[in-house]
C-alpha cells in the first residue's frame, strides 16, 4: 500500500536515480523532489495531528522477518524539519553562481536526494538493523557532499569523515549483533528487555557509542570541523544541520524506547556534552575563518543537545526529552541559516577570515543580517526557537535543583555569545568603517535562502505551539 | 578450546587489533584496511551470536525461529509445529545474523571502494 510514509523513503530516492540519470534536468528535478518531499512531509504531520501515530509494513511483510516503518510525532517532526532545512538549500543550489564564481559541482542533486532518502527512512525505522543500513547510506551520500569541491582539504576531510563515519557504524552494528544475541530480535521494542541486563546493557552503550561518533559528540568529534568547514556552504548546511541531528534522533528514540533506565550511559551523554559545549565554544572563540568558527559552534550546540539527552531522565515522567526535541530542530533551522550566509558573506568578499569582515567598500548585506537572527536563535534569546528550546530545558533543571547543569546551561549560553558576537559586532560596524561610496552586495537566491531559515527559526519560537502538539503525540 | 569460546575470542582479538591500527595510525591505505579488520572481527562475534541462540533456542526461542517454523510447518502441510520445528531447530542455524553479516559485507565493499576512490584522489594531489 502507498502511504505518505513510504512516499518520503522511495521518492527521494528514485529521484536521486533519474538526476544522476539525466544530469542536465537534474536541478529540475530535484528541486521538484524536494518540494514534494516537503509537501509530504506536511501531509503525514496533519494525518498523524488527527491520528496519531501510524505503521506501515514493507510489502506487506510484518516484523521481524520484514520492515516496518513506524510514524510517530517525533518522527514527524524531524522528517518536517528536514524538508524545510532541504527546500531552503534547494533553493540557494537552484541559484545561478555569483558573476566571477564556478558553477556548483553537478553531482550535487543526486547526492542531496539520496541524503534525503536516508535521513527519511532513519527517521522512520523501527529498529536496529535498519538504522545501521541506513546510517551507511546517509554516510556514503554526506561524504559525497563533502567532497564535491574536490580541493585537496575537502578530500581530505571526506577520507577522515568517511573512516570515522565506518568505524563508528561498525561500533553500532557490534551493538546490534550483541542486542540480537541477547533479545533474539533487533526492533525498538526490544529495548526494555536489553535494559534488564548486564550483556544487553553493554550493547546499548556499544551503540551509544556509535552514535557519538557520528554525533561529533565530544571527545570523538576530531572528523567533524573540517568535513563541515571544508565543504561547499550548501553541503556544509545540510552536514551540519541535518546529518549531526539524526544520531541524536536515535539517541533520543532509544531513551524514549525505555533505553532511559541505563544510568551510566546518561551521566556519560550529560558529562561529554558538557565537555563539547566548553571546548567547542573554545575553538569557536579561537578560529580565524568564518566557516570553522560556525562548525565548532555545532560541536557547541551538539554538546547542549547531549546534554539536554543526558539529563532528561524517564520520559515517562519528565517533559525534559522535548527540550532535546526542540533544541535539534531550532538549531537546524539556525545552523543551516548561518552556513549559507557564512558562504554568501564568503563570496562577496571574496574571502572568509574574520579579522578582515569589517572591511570599509562594502556595506553589510542581508547575509550578515540573516547571520545574526541565527546568532539570536543560537544563543537563545526570545523570541526565537532557541529560547524556547533552552527554557523548557532549564525550567525543567531548576525544578529538579539540578543546580549544576544549570550552571553549564548558563556557561554554555554565555560563551555561545562571545562567540557569535566575533562575529555579528564586526558586521554592525558603521560610520568610519564605512566608507561613503560603499557599495551594497547585490542579493542571490543564497540571501533569500539563509533569510528564510533565519526568519524561521524566529518565527518558530512564537509558532512553537505546533512542534509540542507533534511531540505529545510519540508517547501516546 | 570449544568452538564457543574460539569464534567470539577471535572476533575480540581482531576488534581490538583494528581499533588501535585505526587510532595509532595515519597512513589512509592502512587505515582502510584496518577498518575492514574491524569489520571482519565483528563478522566473527555476529556469526558466534548466532550459534548462541540457536543453542538458547532450546529454552527460549527466538520470535525469528518460531516466524520461520510456522512458515516451513505450513509449507509442509502439516499440523503439528513441534515436530517440523524441532527438524528445523536441528538443520538449520540460525539465518538472521548471517542475513545481518551479508549485509555488513555489501554495505563494507561499498565503503571500502569509496575509501579507495578518495584515498587514490588525495594520492593524485599529493604528486602534483
Amino acid at each position: 500500500m502507498v502511504t505518505e510514509t513510504s512516499l518520503l523513503v522511495t521518492l527521494p530516492f528514485l529521484a536521486a536515480l533519474a538526476a544522476a540519470a539525466a544530469p542536465r534536468a537534474a536541478a529540475t528535478l530535484g528541486m521538484a523532489a524536494t518540494l514534494a518531499n516537503a509537501g509530504f512531509a506536511a501531509l503525514l504531520a496533519r494525518a498523524l495531528l488527527a491520528d496519531g501515530a501510524r505503521e506501515t509494513s514493507l510489502g506487506g511483510w510484518e516484523a521481524p522477518l520484514g520492515i516496518t516503518l513506524r510514524a510517530d510525532g517525533l518522527a514527524a517532526l524531524m522528517i518536517g524539519m528536514t524538508a524545510l532545512v532541504g527546500s531552503a538549500v534547494a533553493l540557494q543550489a537552484m541559484g545561478r553562481p555569483a558573476p566571477g564564481r564556478p558553477a556548483p559541482a553537478g553531482g550535487f542533486w543526486p547526492l542531496w536526494l539520496a541524503t534525503l532518502g536516508a535521513m527519511n527512512a532513519l527517521f522512520l525505522s523501527d529498529d536496529l538493523f535498519n538504522l545501521y543500513v541506513t546510517f551507511e547510506i546517509l554516510g556514503l551520500s554526506a561524504v559525497g557532499l563533502t567532497a564535491l569541491t574536490g580541493s585537496r582539504r575537502a578530500l581530505r576531510a571526506a577520507f577522515d569523515y568517511l573512516s570515522a563515519g565506518l568505524a563508528g557504524s561498525l561500533l553500532l552494528l557490534l551493538g546490534v549483533a550483541l542486542a540480537y544475541a541477547e533479545a533474539g530480535r533487533v526492533d525498538l521494542a526490544a529495548v526494555p528487555a536489553l535494559v534488564e541486563t548486564m550483556r544487553g546493557r553493554i550493547a546499548l552503550a556499544l551503540v551509544l557509542a556509535g552514535l557519538a561518533v557520528k554525533a561529533a559528540l565530544f571527545p570523538l568529534h576530531f572528523w567533524m570541523p573540517a568535513a563541515h568547514a571544508n565543504a561547499a556552504p550548501p553541503a556544509s548546511a545540510l552536514l551540519s544541520a541535518l546529518v549531526v541531528k539524526t544520531a541524536l534522533y536515535v539517541a533520543l528514540r532509544l531513551s524514549l524506547e525505555g533505553g532511559a533506565g541505563i544510568a551510566p550511559a546518561r551521566a556519560a551523554l550529560a558529562v561529554a556534552g558538557s565537555g563539547a559545549m566548553l571546548w567547542g565554544a573554545w575553538n569557536a572563540l579561537r578560529a580565524e575563518r568564518l566557516k570553522l568558527l560556525v562548525a565548532h559552534s555545532t560541536v557547541a550546540q551538539i554538546g547542549l543537545i547531549a546534554l539536554a539527552l543526558g539529563v532528561a531522565g524517564n520520559p515517562a515522567d519528565s517533559t525534559l526529552w522535548q527540550a532535546a526535541a526542540l533544541l535539534m530542530l531550532s538549531h537546524a533551522l539556525a545552523k543551516a541559516a548561518m552556513f549559507l550566509a557564512a558562504g554568501r558573506i564568503a563570496e562577496e568578499l571574496g574571502h572568509d577570515r574574520i579579522s578582515g569582515l569589517n572591511r570599509t567598500e562594502l556595506r553589510p548585506g542581508a547575509a550578515e543580517f540573516a547571520f545574526a537572527i541565527a546568532a539570536v536563535s543560537l544563543i537563545g534569546l526570545p523570541p526565537t526557537a532557541g529560547f524556547v528550546g533552552k527554557w523548557v530545558l532549564i525550567e525543567g533543571l531548576i525544578a529538579r535543583e539540578a543546580w549544576i547543569w544549570v550552571a553549564l546551561v548558563m556557561t554554555g549560553t554565555v560563551l555561545s555569545a562571545a562567540y557569535l558576537s566575533r562575529v555579528v559586532s564586526r558586521c554592525l560596524r558603521g560610520g568610519p568603517h564605512v566608507a561613503p561610496g560603499a557599495r551594497r552586495p547585490a542579493w542571490h537566491m543564497g540571501d533569500v535562502a539563509a533569510l528564510g531559515l533565519a526568519v524561521g527559526a524566529l518565527a518558530l519560537g512564537l509558532a512553537s505551539a505546533l512542534p509540542f502538539a507533534l511531540l505529545e503525540t510519540t508517547l501516546t | 578450546m570449544t568452538p564457543d569460546l574460539i569464534y567470539p575470542a577471535a572476533g575480540a582479538g581482531l576488534i581490538g587489533l583494528a581499533l588501535w591500527r585505526l587510532a595509532t595510525c595515519g597512513d589512509t591505505l592502512r587505515r582502510i584496511m584496518a577498518l575492514n579488520v574491524l569489520a571482519v572481527g565483528i563478522a566473527m562475534l555476529m556469526l558466534a551470536a548466532g550459534r548462541e541462540t540457536l543453542m538458547l533456542a532450546a529454552g527460549r526461542e527466538t520470535s525469528t525461529l518460531a516466524a520461520g517454523r510456522d512458515t516451513l510447518t505450513r509449507a509442509a502441510g502439516q499440523d503439528t509445529p513441534q515436530t517440523a520445528g524441532a527438524g528445523f531447530l536441528q538443520a538449520a542455524a540460525d539465518p538472521v545474523p548471517q542475513a545481518f553479516v551479508l549485509t555488513g559485507i555489501v554495505v563494507l565493499v561499498a565503503v571500502t571502494a569509496a575509501l579507495m576512490a578518495l584515498a587514490e584522489r588525495l594520492g593524485a594531489r599529493d604528486g602534483d
